[in-house]
């Protein structure tokens, strides 16, 4: 009973986790920057307002858009374990989780190209292009996990890092953790990485066209990326977490650490982008591989 | 039957110089005449071949005159000879049925004569009868390759005349030499006394065999006469001339050679002759611009191939070349007739213009001929490349057969390109004789049914009903057919 | 019936067979359909023919029958592409490989026997020379440089045939060789080509993601998933076989109904570049509909098939430790997204371009064949179990369920939960404020004015520039222009050489006689 209750009630707790990282976050960058910033529950406030007003569309397929981001970013959640909970599983997580995770930006795309803005089809574009970037390195430190740790199941990979901070695999692996906290930055969208929205010079990119719900349903596809995003790291490389503000503070403390990094730099181009993350993580991933796997990646 | 193949040869010979009076009086009258005597040539040389086929041991040996060889001369067909001579009828008469009304009566003689002179070679079974007949061929064709009368054609036929002669003259030495030194002119008597020539002797008589021969069959580097006089002839003489004049040639030597020179040494020169022809005129066929002349080069590179596939000693091997000839024969006749009238028609040879009036008829025609030539399956020419191969391997030569590749590449690559250009343009033009339309269109047909009639017989050849270049076959069969009535 | 026993004749030429019958009746359906006029009744027929040749390709083990209809078919997909100037390239690629085995075959017969299970006896480059027309026919590098020419040039009618049967032609060769000859392999060979197949893939990819044209884009991603097929049978692993035979019905599908869209826009339009096409979906929802289960399916995203197919071939990779070559793939598994994408974005949403009108929605019974290849594929992407059976047949494997660890299960829990969700997003997107629908002209334009013309206010040129720009090197390094040039100037170079020989002058021609009886006389030494 209290399972099924909290399957369902799931993506709303992700969601909030994520809410809640996206405030702090905002105040974080702001105090970096020498200011106060907005009130903690912003991002929660904004998305009520958002959902709360009239929107205009521009067809069924700009309708479908949103609902495939939404349902894509609920389903991730229900395959990345959760605190002492290894939700639905089975014995190649790993391997679902990198299509599920293609479901969403899929439909914001769709949608995004109804709608027919050239602001928001560079946008789009950008987005593509940065992940044909930064999915090399990924699936080379996904590669190397599934294989080090010999499964591609969760329960696997969190189990072998049970025993003691020692077993983390972001002591076991470090080259690793630093590839795919690299990459993450480009994952969530954040400075850097973040040229697919480029506020001052592609309005927002392909967000410039939603409004209203649309934007909102837009709002909590990024909390529950944001704490997706969060909640892989520490299964992966944090040995998982027994309590539920284990947990919390764990993610927090990966969200944190990324946060500072990304306020204190500069937007690159595509580009520049794209061809850095097709050299240093993966001379670096590829390292790894011959590290901790051996020769038999051949 | 030996009437028949009598006949099959004195007719045509006679009717030539019938021919040419009878057309005095206008061209009609002759072109009706040349084209009885063809088709009757046709028939009976489908029923010497229905007879000899029937089974492995039929022959026929017509005597001249009572007199007995090895005094007299004979005629000797066995089964290749007979095909050979089928073809050659059924090619002479589509040529003559294709060709434009305005052809004078000094082409039908001609082309009679032409007929006659290839009936008596391939037949033939005296050495010098054979050179005779060899001389009316030349000299026939010089005459017919300088029908026109144009700078260009008259060049072409000096050039023939003058090498055609310079063999001749090494032809004749040749025999001489053979004549001095075994005292008969008779094949199957010479065969019997060769294995006691000397080296020097029987290298000697080869080469001047093989540059008597060579020079009209289109072996290399003999045969650069051929890229000037086929594409200056009328276009139902290039048809016969790559068609079947340079077959019987080859013929001719082959089998000869098999006869007097068995040294396996000689299979490997030709093997190597032909190699090289085939390399050559394909490397050099690829630039041409001017389409008689490309097929010419297409013509002088199959003779390679065949050449190839004769010389190799097994029943694979004639198989493959027999079909060859029989593929080459169709589909070049078929490509002369098509691509000569219409560079008639457009008055240009150049490969951008040519086609500019092609009929329906001649795109079917040169589309069939073309993937027939380069041995597309499910033609003959495919089933000859694959036999020929096989032939290769199975007799060692796995390194031509290597060396072969890249030239069946060029080959398919221009003769397309040939095709390609054909069937690019409208297609409305129109052909004024009737009789081409007809040939166009039986030739066609017989290139798509043939296969099938030929992959009944067994790839098994050792089941075939074939007798080859063999020298013991040849003198079984003189010996057996003489023993046979009582004309000892 | 014939041809009921030439089918049957064994397992994998069943499963093979039947694919290119359903195959060649759904497209021949469409295209009868499709309104297209010009040509339909020659390209059916030779069709028709081909497709005959390719059953009877299927089911024969004698090796001369095999060569000989491998050879018809190189001739009829060259005839029916009707384009001889593009087409070369193929023809003397293609001829040249097959001539090498013609070799083979004849060293086989030489070695006594005419059945394909022996070639690999003879000896292991037999074995080589015989595949050759398999890579080739496959497009793997050295042999990629005909593709492009093919099949931008090809008959657009033909287009869709080519892709879907005539590309991987190769792949049954090679299955049809390797089944019969285990452990007769060499093992270089295979790491070798399975890299090799790995670089096109990529390349090919990203040659698709820079394309401008819908066909052109297709036809490399036909060859990037071609590539991957051929490196996962080429494995020889049974997962990796069985994803591949999968990968085969899936690609099929997927190219078939994308083909047909975009042929019969072609045929209504005249052109499939992106820049002059946009907005379809709102006079064609239903192929937009389809063509985008289509997209997604060849994206590899569930629930649609080709997750299925890919997560096997991966698998198989997986368990032989070809880490590196799993790299190569998956890069083109996700340059996949970006050209799936762009054919959505640039065809069917997007702005109404001037020139072009709108086009009208495909008549039914055009549209079935491309409605069945979504539905299809879809149906292998939630029950996948029996089309698996079926592959596992083919390759004469009992499949004994001991993949429940990856679970159909569980794809279909991944299905019914986000099913579940989308319900949920739908549900609540009601029940929250009304929107309006707006017309195209209510863009956000930044406080810019519109043109005056406002179908050029849309982004579909150069789409990937930036990408593109990074991989240009590679793909010109790769696309092997380089080499070809080279080798026509040598070709020319030799041919210049030997045209001196016909020189046309008497004298030449009258010492080349001479010259032969000389050579002759040094004969009389070898004689006796």
């Amino acid at each position: 009973m209290n399972s099924v209750w909290f399957l369902v009630f799931l993506p709303l707790i992700a969601f909030l986790i994520g809410i809640s990282f996206m405030g702090i976050g905002t105040r974080i960058v702001a105090r970096i920057q020498r200011r106060y910033g907005p009130p903690l529950i912003q991002p929660f406030i904004d998305v009520i307002k958002l959902l709360s007003k009239d929107s205009i569309s521009y067809g069924w397929v700009f309708d479908m858009g949103v609902w495939m981001a939404l349902a894509g970013a609920a389903l991730v959640v229900y395959f990345v374990p959760f605190a002492d909970n290894i939700v639905l599983s089975g014995k190649a997580d790993v391997v679902v989780l990198m299509y599920i995770l293609a479901i969403a930006p899929l439909g914001m795309a769709l949608g995004t190209a109804q709608a027919k803005n050239p602001y928001a089809s560079i946008g789009i574009s950008r987005a593509l292009m940065l992940m044909l970037g930064y999915d090399l390195p990924l699936v080379m430190v996904i590669l190397g996990i599934i294989t080090y740790t010999g499964s591609a199941s969760f329960a696997d990979i969190l189990s072998a890092q049970q025993g003691g901070i020692g077993n983390w695999y972001i002591f076991r692996l470090p080259l690793f953790a630093i590839v795919y906290f690299w990459v993450m930055i480009a994952e969530m969208g954040k400075h850097p990485f973040d040229v697919l929205i480029a506020p001052s010079e592609i309005a927002s990119g392909p967000m410039v066209e939603f409004s209203g719900k649309y934007l909102g349903y837009l709002f909590i596809y990024m909390a529950l990326h944001y704490y997706a995003a969060c909640a892989l790291f520490v299964n992966f490389f944090m040995g998982g977490a027994a309590t539920f503000i284990e947990f919390y503070l764990k993610m927090f403390s990966v969200f944190f650490v990324l946060i500072c990094i990304s306020a204190v730099m500069a937007r690159t181009t595509t580009q520049r982008a794209v061809y850095m993350y097709w050299t240093k993580p993966v001379v670096l991933a590829f390292i790894g591989w011959l590290a901790y796997l051996g020769w038999r990646i051949f | 039957m030996e009437k028949f193949l009598v006949l099959v040869f004195v007719l045509p010979l006679i009717a030539g110089f019938v021919s040419y009076i009878a057309g005095l009086k206008g061209n009609h009258l002759s072109k009706i005449f040349t084209a009885i005597v063809l088709l009757t040539n046709l028939v009976l040389s489908y029923k010497i071949f229905k007879y000899v086929m029937a089974s492995a041991d039929n022959r026929i040996i017509a005597v001249f005159s009572g007199w007995m060889p090895p005094l007299g001369i004979n005629f000797y067909a066995d089964s290749i000879a007979v095909i050979f001579l089928l073809f050659a009828n059924l090619l002479a008469f589509a040529s003559l049925f294709s060709a434009k009304l305005s052809y004078s009566n000094r082409f039908h003689g001609l082309i009679l004569l032409l007929t006659a002179a290839l009936n008596g070679l391939i037949l033939s079974g005296d050495i010098f009868n054979i050179f005779v007949f060899f001389e009316i061929l030349c000299l026939v064709s010089f005459a017919l390759v300088a029908y026109y009368r144009k700078a260009e054609s008259i060049e072409a036929s000096v050039k023939y005349f003058v090498l055609g002669s310079i063999a001749s003259a090494m032809l004749l030495i040749g025999i001489a030499l053979i004549y001095a030194k075994t005292g008969t002119l008779n094949l199957a008597q010479i065969a019997d006394m060769a294995p006691q020539w000397s080296g020097l002797f029987k290298a000697v008589v080869f080469g001047l065999l093989l540059v008597g021969f060579g020079v009209e069959a289109g072996i290399f580097p003999m045969n650069a006469w051929l890229f000037d006089a086929h594409p200056a002839a009328p276009y139902p003489v290039s048809a016969l001339l790559s068609g079947i004049v340079i077959e019987v040639a080859l013929y001719l030597f082959l089998r000869i050679k098999s006869l007097f020179f068995v040294d396996p040494l000689f299979s490997l020169v030709l093997l190597l002759l032909g190699l090289v022809t085939f390399a050559v005129s394909e490397l050099v066929g690829f630039y041409q611009r001017d389409v008689k002349r490309l097929l010419a080069y297409s013509s002088a590179g199959q003779i390679g191939l065949m050449l190839m596939a004769f010389s190799l000693p097994t029943k694979i091997g004639m198989f493959a070349g027999l079909l060859l000839f029989i593929n080459h024969l169709l589909a070049k006749g078929l490509l002369f007739i098509s691509v000569g009238s219409m560079s008639d028609r457009s008055g240009d040879r150049d490969i951008d213009r040519f086609s500019e009036s092609a009929s329906f008829v001649d795109k079917v025609a040169v589309l069939a001929g073309g993937l027939s030539l380069l041995g597309v399956p499910p033609s003959i020419g495919f089933m000859g490349k694959v036999l020929l191969f096989i032939a290769l391997v199975k007799a060692g030569f796995l390194a031509f057969a290597l060396c072969l590749i890249p030239f069946v590449v060029l080959e398919a690559l221009y003769v397309m390109r040939l095709v390609g250009r054909t069937l690019a343009s409208s297609g409305d033009g129109r052909i004024e004789c009737p009789g081409q339309v007809v040939v166009q269109w039986v030739f066609t047909f017989i290139i798509i049914v043939l296969p099938i009639i030929v992959s009944r017989m067994s790839i098994q050849t050792d089941k075939l009903n074939l007798n080859g270049f063999n020298k013991q076959d040849y003198l079984y069969g003189m010996a057996s057919q003489l023993l046979k009535g009582d004309r000892l | 019936m014939m041809l009921l026993d030439m089918i049957k004749a064994d397992n994998l030429a069943f499963f093979f067979s039947v694919l290119t019958i359903g195959f060649f009746v759904a497209n021949t359906i469409f295209l009868i359909f499709s309104g297209i006029k010009k040509g339909i009744v020659l390209n059916t027929i030779l069709s028709l023919f081909l497709t005959m040749v390719l059953l009877m390709l299927y089911a024969t083990h004698n090796i001369v029958i095999f060569f000989a209809l491998w050879e018809m078919a190189t001739w009829l997909t060259y005839l029916l592409a009707n384009n001889p100037k593009k087409s070369s390239k193929y023809l003397w690629a293609s001829l040249l490989a097959e001539f090498f085995m013609l070799i083979a075959v004849a060293r086989t017969v030489a070695y006594g026997s005419y059945d394909i299970a022996m070639v690999a006896h003879v000896d292991p480059l037999n074995l080589i020379m015989f595949c050759l027309p398999f890579i080739v026919k496959s497009g793997i590098l050295p042999f990629n440089f005909w593709v492009t020419d093919l099949y931008t040039g090809s008959d657009k009618r033909f287009v869709a045939y080519l892709s879907a049967i005539i590309g991987k032609l190769g792949i049954f060769g090679i299955l049809r060789v390797f089944l019969l000859s285990p452990g007769l392999i060499p093992e270089w060979f295979i790491y070798t080509f399975i890299y090799l197949a790995g670089i096109t893939a990529v390349w090919a990819t990203f040659k698709a993601v820079g394309s401008e044209d819908a066909i052109e884009s297709l036809s490399f991603s036909s060859l990037s998933q071609v590539a991957f097929i051929f490196a996962s049978v080429l494995l020889m692993n049974k997962s990796a076989l069985i994803g591949g035979l999968v990968h085969y019905l899936n690609h099929m599908l997927i190219k078939m109904g994308m083909f047909m869209a975009v042929v019969y826009i072609w045929a209504k339009t005249g052109t499939t570049e992106f820049k002059r096409l946009g907005d379809f979906v709102s006079k064609m929802p239903f192929s937009f509909l389809f063509f985008l289960m289509l997209g997604i399916s060849l994206a590899g995203v569930p629930p649609m098939g080709g997750v299925i197919s890919k997560w096997f071939m991966y698998e198989g990779f997986i368990e032989e430790s070809k880490l590196l070559a799993v790299l190569l793939f998956f890069v083109a598994g996700v340059g996949s997204f970006l050209y799936v994408y762009r054919l959505l974005h640039s065809i069917f949403l997007g702005r109404k371009k001037p020139s072009i009108g709108l086009v009208s929605e495909m008549n039914i019974l055009a549209i079935l064949p491309l409605a069945a290849s979504a539905l299809i594929s879809f149906l292998i992407g939630v029950y996948s179990r029996p089309f698996i059976r079926f592959a596992a047949k083919a390759l004469g494997m009992d499949f004994s369920e001991p993949r429940t660890d990856i679970g159909f299960a569980y794809i279909g829990i991944v299905s019914a939960v986000f099913g579940a969700l989308i319900l949920f997003a739908v549900v609540l997107w009601l029940l929250l404020p009304k929107h309006r629908y707006v017309p195209d002209t209510e863009g956000y334009t930044a406080a810019a004015y519109l043109p005056k013309d406002i179908q050029h206010w849309d982004y579909s040129y150069n789409f990937y520039a930036p990408v593109v720009r990074l991989g240009d090197k590679f793909v010109r390094l790769f696309s092997l222009d380089w080499l070809a040039r080279f080798w026509k100037e040598y070709i020319a170079a030799i041919g210049e050489l030997f045209r001196g020989i016909y020189s046309g002058s008497l004298k030449l021609y009258g010492f080349y006689l001479m010259s032969v009886i000389v050579l002759v006389l040094f004969l009389k030494e070898m004689l006796k």
